[in-house]
Parts: structure tokens; sequence; C-alpha cells
């Protein structure tokens, strides 16, 4: 008995000394020398946090991203850093797309960044949000969804989705692929993306006399054939995906297993290089078209970026994610230039640039972004691609440069 | 000296372990205050948040060992934390937010709300659960999870639809369990959002914890041994399996209702992709490593699940040798995770808690017998 009491009592007083020393090990709450980390800028240094689903459902997605990100940064790097002073440095965290880990993520690495080169999800970011106003990082999101366009410290890397729907099915109707009588399927994930996607295909469709049949499918669905099948039988004469790259495959496999000749308009994250690789390769190749915000790569910017790209992943090909990442890097290089020349790179300081920086300068990797008013469309125009195995990247733009604005 | 240990009689041995027992679980006790009293002034703000997190989902699984005790188990947790989480904002919520029902009730009575309509959902839900066992009972709880996710998805005025919608603040006594302006300080210690919540954590799984063990000492939780071990054996000896089953789906639904309440304010948004399926299997992960039917593995269980890939990111960021860059380490902490999970169901299918009456029994070994008969009557 008296052993047992004794091995209690230093259990519990291990437990008590382990939580200490925990605690001890982890108070000063930054990097390991202390010194202005709750700004995110060490001696030369800033550092930048970057909270994405590495191993979750858009793991292969956040991954290339990431290492178009990483390849930004080296350049720079290499090349002066930011006001030929400062290096930068990524604080990578994965969320698996799930709030609870997002936020844990986020309340762990932001006094140690000073601001968020990327954070990734609609529901992710939304539990993050209110932290935001008090923390004051500004976030590149790879979100548009509303809770992320109303907050002055979000920076969206796309149009607002439901300009993207509209953007998407105002491309069928102009290239007269659809017309006025038609019905078009809305397919769409049980998801904000999803949701409002779907509101703006709606509104193109309705504002040109054309009928829609709606289909909402979980976001993990893998099988859509059920919902092409009854849009088919109801005569639906094109088809818009604001759904997965997965999901999109599985629609282009169904209608061409129903023998259906019908378009495909994708909403901006319904397509991805990948589906090259996958037996949908033909079918979207011949009836895909979709929204992009950045640059494609058979045009002279594109084909010099992917060149690179390529170069930096041992001569392989890559997707558009990794040039997407690495356009996000360039505009946070221009908040953190300009933050540099104010004097100001405190988390505050490099947040105050988002109404300074004017129409964004991608040097001709993206469509422009205007970031100067909270609540709005951050780009009102994208680039229409089709899918191209013969272009880096996976897809060229079919668009005589950005289209729109939308309505 | 054999003469002496030869006529030691076995009861003084029976009273001391009951003794010893007793004075364990106010050590135990003892150490939660220790631990729960001073951890906001040594922990930084993220170790606390981490902590409230895990204290959260342990009071919902605390709940599906009781669930394990009677030999069920179910996956609709999520729903019910859902609905606990769900009723709590919309009766905190003020009444004129635009598109959205808000009750403005004060949120203590909010609290209580939640854990009422989760556990009347609960009851409704007995007329199933109770003539379900094992494996069918998970599959038809499945159901309610599915369910409550198109519910949160299409019910835009209540849950927020897809966007989710912003949690208010718990508060008591003009405390405020959130982020404040001005923040009390005690003892040279900011108390503010990461401390109150952890307090508030720890509170409510004290609670929790000290209603199941002493629900699993009395009569109730030897019927649900008793109905465990066999349906048959149990009402042959009085025990109404039916009730005891419905009533430990009760609890579980309660305490899945309360832990919801605070769940919306660790991660403070209600949003349906919290409560999927995968949280489900989660939670199961969590009881079955901890070791099923206990109350300490079900939280040991959630403490390692909630907390072990935080640690294992956060590991091998600092140190270099791990750190493999960008998304790899994630990858990595992701292997590591799952292997840590097969590790510890291949060699102790116990769980964590088995891990530790192991140890205990090898440095008790004179009295390992004794030990092994009563442990888990102690849990």
């Amino acid at each position: 008995m008296r052993t047992s009491a004794r091995q209690t009592l230093l259990s519990a007083a291990a437990l008590t000394i382990a939580t200490l020393l925990a605690g001890c090990a982890n108070t000063s709450g930054g990097g390991a020398d202390g010194v202005q980390s709750a700004e995110g800028v060490s001696g030369s240094t800033i550092s930048l946090g970057v909270v994405s689903d590495y191993t979750g459902p858009f793991g292969a997605l956040a991954t290339e991203a990431l290492a178009g990100i990483e390849q930004f940064w080296d350049e720079q790097n290499a090349d002066g850093g930011v006001c030929s002073t400062y290096d930068v440095e990524l604080v990578v965290r994965d969320h698996q797309s799930n709030p609870q880990q997002a936020v844990t993520a986020y309340r762990e690495i932001t006094p140690q960044v000073a601001a968020y080169q990327n954070f990734a999800g609609s529901a992710t970011m939304a539990a993050i949000t209110p932290d935001l106003e008090v923390d004051q990082r500004i976030v590149l999101a790879n979100t548009a969804a509303d809770e992320a366009v109303d907050s002055k410290y979000v920076l969206p890397l796309y149009a607002k989705f439901d300009i993207d729907g509209e953007l998407s099915v105002r491309w069928l109707i102009e290239s007269g692929l659809l017309s006025k009588g038609d019905t078009i399927a809305s397919i769409y994930t049980e998801s904000d993306y999803g949701q409002l996607e779907h509101e703006g295909a709606v509104r193109a469709a309705e504002d040109n006399g054309i009928k829609v049949k709606g289909y909402q499918v979980k976001l993990t669905d893998t099988d859509l054939s059920v919902a092409v099948n009854d849009a088919l039988a109801a005569g639906a004469n094109a088809v818009f995906a604001g759904v997965t790259p997965g999901q999109t495959a599985s629609i282009a496999t169904a209608l061409e297993g129903a023998g259906a000749d019908l378009p495909i308009a994708g909403a901006v994250s319904a397509y991805s290089g990948s589906l090259l690789n996958t037996p949908a390769r033909d079918y979207l190749t011949e009836h895909f078209t979709g929204t992009s915000y950045n640059v494609t790569g058979e045009f002279e910017d594109g084909v010099e970026l992917y060149k690179r790209l390529s170069e930096a992943n041992d001569g392989k090909p890559v997707s558009s994610d990794r040039a997407n990442g690495y356009a996000a890097a360039a505009l946070m290089h221009q908040l953190l230039e300009a933050a540099c020349e104010a004097g100001d790179l405190t988390p505050e300081g490099i947040s105050a640039q988002r109404s300074n920086i004017g129409v964004t300068d991608f040097d001709g990797y993206a469509v422009d972004f205007d970031y100067s008013t909270p609540g709005e469309s951050p780009a009102t125009t994208a680039f229409i691609r089709q899918p191209d195995a013969s272009v880096p990247g996976g897809s060229r733009t079919v668009s005589d440069g950005a289209f729109g604005p939308a309505d | 000296m054999s003469d002496t240990a030869l006529r030691t009689p076995r009861a003084p041995d029976a009273a001391t372990q009951v003794a010893s027992r007793a004075h364990h679980r106010r050590l135990g006790w003892g150490a939660a205050f220790i631990v729960m009293a001073g951890a906001p002034f040594v922990l930084s703000d993220y170790w606390l948040q981490l902590g409230f997190a895990a204290c959260v989902v342990a009071i919902s699984t605390v709940g599906l060992a009781v669930l394990a005790r009677a030999g069920q188990i179910t996956l609709a947790q999520p729903f019910f934390m859902a609905a606990g989480g769900l009723t709590y904002v919309v009766l905190v919520s003020p009444r004129d937010v635009p598109d959205a029902i808000g009750l403005g009730w004060p949120p203590v009575l909010a609290l209580l709300g939640g854990v009422v309509v989760a556990g009347a959902l609960g009851l409704l839900f007995t007329a199933i659960s109770s003539r379900l066992d094992g494996i069918y009972l998970g599959m038809a709880s499945i159901g309610l999870v599915l369910l409550g996710q198109h519910f949160f998805h299409n019910a835009e005025t209540w849950s927020g639809g897809v966007n989710g919608r912003r949690v208010p603040d718990f508060e008591v006594a003009g405390i405020t369990f959130g982020r404040t302006v001005d923040p009390p300080v005690v003892l040279g210690t900011v108390f503010d959002r990461a401390q109150m919540q952890w307090l508030l954590g720890m509170l409510f799984l004290v609670l929790v914890t000290a209603f199941v063990l002493n629900v699993f000492r009395a009569r109730p939780g030897r019927a649900l041994m008793a109905v465990e071990s066999g349906r048959l054996t149990a009402a042959v000896v009085g025990v109404n399996v039916e009730a005891y089953k419905a009533r430990a789906f009760l609890v579980a639904s309660v305490c899945a209702g309360l832990s919801g309440v605070l769940y919306v304010q660790s991660i403070s948004i209600l949003s349906a992709d919290a409560f999927d399926l995968d949280f489900a299997l989660m939670m199961l992960a969590m009881v079955v490593i901890g070791g099923l039917g206990s109350v300490g593995g079900a939280i040991a269980g959630t403490v390692f699940v909630v907390c072990l890939p935080a640690l294992l990111q956060s590991l091998f960021t600092t140190v270099p040798a791990l750190d493999l860059g960008g998304a790899s380490t994630a990858v990595l902490s992701q292997y590591v995770f799952g292997i840590a999970i097969v590790l510890v169901l291949l060699f102790k299918p116990t769980g964590l808690v088995g891990i530790f009456t192991s140890i205990t029994a090898a440095r008790l070994r004179p009295n390992r017998s004794a030990t092994a008969n009563t442990t888990r009557n102690e849990e």
C-alpha cells in the first residue's frame, strides 16, 4: 500500500513537473532566439505562415501550391529577399480541412509569423476570421466565400465564388454553346464554395433566359452519374460543375458513357491539370472550359514561369496549382516590399498595405486584383481555360485575355 | 518469516486495497486540481487551447465510455454535439441578427438548453438504440450523423448553412470565457481566452468524470457491466437490459451535448464540417486507443488523438533532423501518428489504460492479482 501510494504521489508529481516543464519550454511563444518573434520578424528573417490541407482531401493540390510558394521565396531570397534585407521563411502546418485543427495551428504559429502567405479552406478560414481582427495578420486565402471577402485582413486569391460561377456560364453563352430556352444542369457541392458558385451560375443563366436544373452533391461523393443521367433525361444542354476536380472527372466520364455531347462549364476549383491523367482526359479536352485567375502555360509569361517551375521539379511537368502558389507568393512580396518601404514590417504595418497596393501587378502571372475595398470581389474577370496536355500546367487560355467583367 | 507470511489473513489485504484505492482517488483528484489551477500560470496560450480542445472532446468520449461499459458503441456523438452546439448558438445569439434565429438567452441557460436538447434527442433515439447491439447500433447511429449534416447545410437561419455561424462567448456572472479588451490579471498572469477556456474545459471534464465514476461504482455501473457480459445473464439477475441500455445512451448524448456547447467555443464557429463522420470515427479511435469502457482510457485516448498530430508537427519543425520542410513534415507526422495507433492496438489491445495497468501491476507484483481484479471497478 505504501509503495502504491508513493507511486501514485510520484506519478502526480511527475505529471505536474512535466506540465510545468512543457509550459516553461513554450511560454516564450516564439522562436528560439525570442527576439521580436511575436512580430514575426527576427533579425533579418520574416516568417510567414502557411496553413493548408496537406494530408486531407485537398492534399495533392495544396502540396503543389506550396511547392510554388517555396520556389518563389527561394528565388527571391537568393535575389536579395525583401527590401534587399530580409529573407523569408515559411512556417507550415497541416489542418486536413478540419476547423479544430485549423484553429489549433493558427493559434500555435500566429505569434511566430508576420502574415499568412496562405490559409486554405472556407470553413477553416471562417473559424479564424474573428481572431484576425485582433491579431491583425493579413492572410492570402484560397477561398472566396462571403466571410473571407468581407474581412479586411483576408485577401482572396479568386473572384467571389458567385462571380466565378457567373463568368464560367457566361462564357458558354457568349461562345454560342448555350442559348435562350436551353437548360443547364448545375451540379454543385454541399459547401459554401459549391452553393455560391451555383448562385452565380443561376444568375448568369436566368439573365439570359436559360433554365437551370440544380443538383447538390456531397463534397465526398465520387460518382456523380446519377445526377448526370437525370440531367440528360431532363434534356440538359450543358453542365455547370461547381465541384472538386475528381467530381469533374466523374461528370465527364458519365457524360461520355451516356454518349452525350454536352459542354461543361467549370468553377475555379473544378479543374486540375492532374485530370489529364484520368480516363476523363479526352472528353474534358473537347468539352470543358473553366475559370482560372493565373496565366496558362502557352503565353510568353506562362512559358517562362512553367519552365522555371519544371526545372525546379527535376524537369518533370508541374500543374497549374504550382503556378497559383507562385503567383500568390508574388502578391505577398508586393505587400512586404510596400510595408518595408513604409518602414513598418509589423503585422499591422503589413496589413495596412492592403489599401495601398491598389490594383495588383502580378507581372502578367494573373488577372488584376483590387483589394482596396473589403466586401467587394477582388476580381471581376477571369481567364477561361481549356484542358490541353500539350501545354505546361495542363491547360491553355481560350478567352482573349481576361474575360469579363461580370455584370 | 514464512510462518508470518502464511498466516497473513486475506481480509486485511482487501481492506488495505480499498483504503489504498480511496487514497489513490484523492491523489488523482488532487493532481487534477493542481494541473487545472497551475497550468494557466505556466503554459502558453497554444498549449492551453490545445488542452481545452482535448478536455471538451474528452467529455464526449467519456460518454462513449459509459455506452461501452454496457457493450454498446455509437458513432452518433458528433450529431449530439452538433445539436448541443446549435441549440446553444441559437439560444444565446442576439435577436436582432438578420437572417438568423437568435433568442438572446443568458449563456448559462443556453448551455443548459444545449445539454437538454441533446439529451432529449438522445432519449428519442433510445427507442432504437435500446433494441440494437454492438455494430448494428454503430451502423444505425451513422444515419444520425448524415441527417445532422444535411440539416446543418440546409437550415440556414438556424445553423448559418454551409457558411456556419459565429459563436458568442460563454459568460457567467460577468466573467467572459473569450477574448476581452481588459482581461483580469491574477498573480501577474493575464487570464484571457486561453486561460479562461482551459479552466472551463477542465472544470466540466472533472465534473463529468466524477459523475460517471460514481455511476460506475454504484449499482447502475454494475448493471451496465452485467449487460455487457450477456443480456440473458443480466436479465436473470434482475437487470432491466433495455432500460439500462437506454440510460447509457441518454448519458452519452447528454455528455455529447455539453461537449458540443464547449466545442463550438473552441473552434469559434458553428460549422457542419466540424461534426462529420470523420470526427465520429476519430472519437471511436480515441476510446479504442484509450481502452474501451474505461473513463481514464477515454480521456487518455482523447488527449493522445487530439494532441499528438499537433505535437508531432510542432516537434518535427523544431528538431532540424526531423524537419523535412513544408508539407513533408505534416505527412511524416501523419505516418508517425498512424503507426503509433497501430502499435498501441497491436501490442496492447486494452489500450493506453491497459499499458498503465500493466506498469502498475509490474511494480506491485505481490498484489498483482488483487490489482487486476479491482482495476476495472476503480476506473
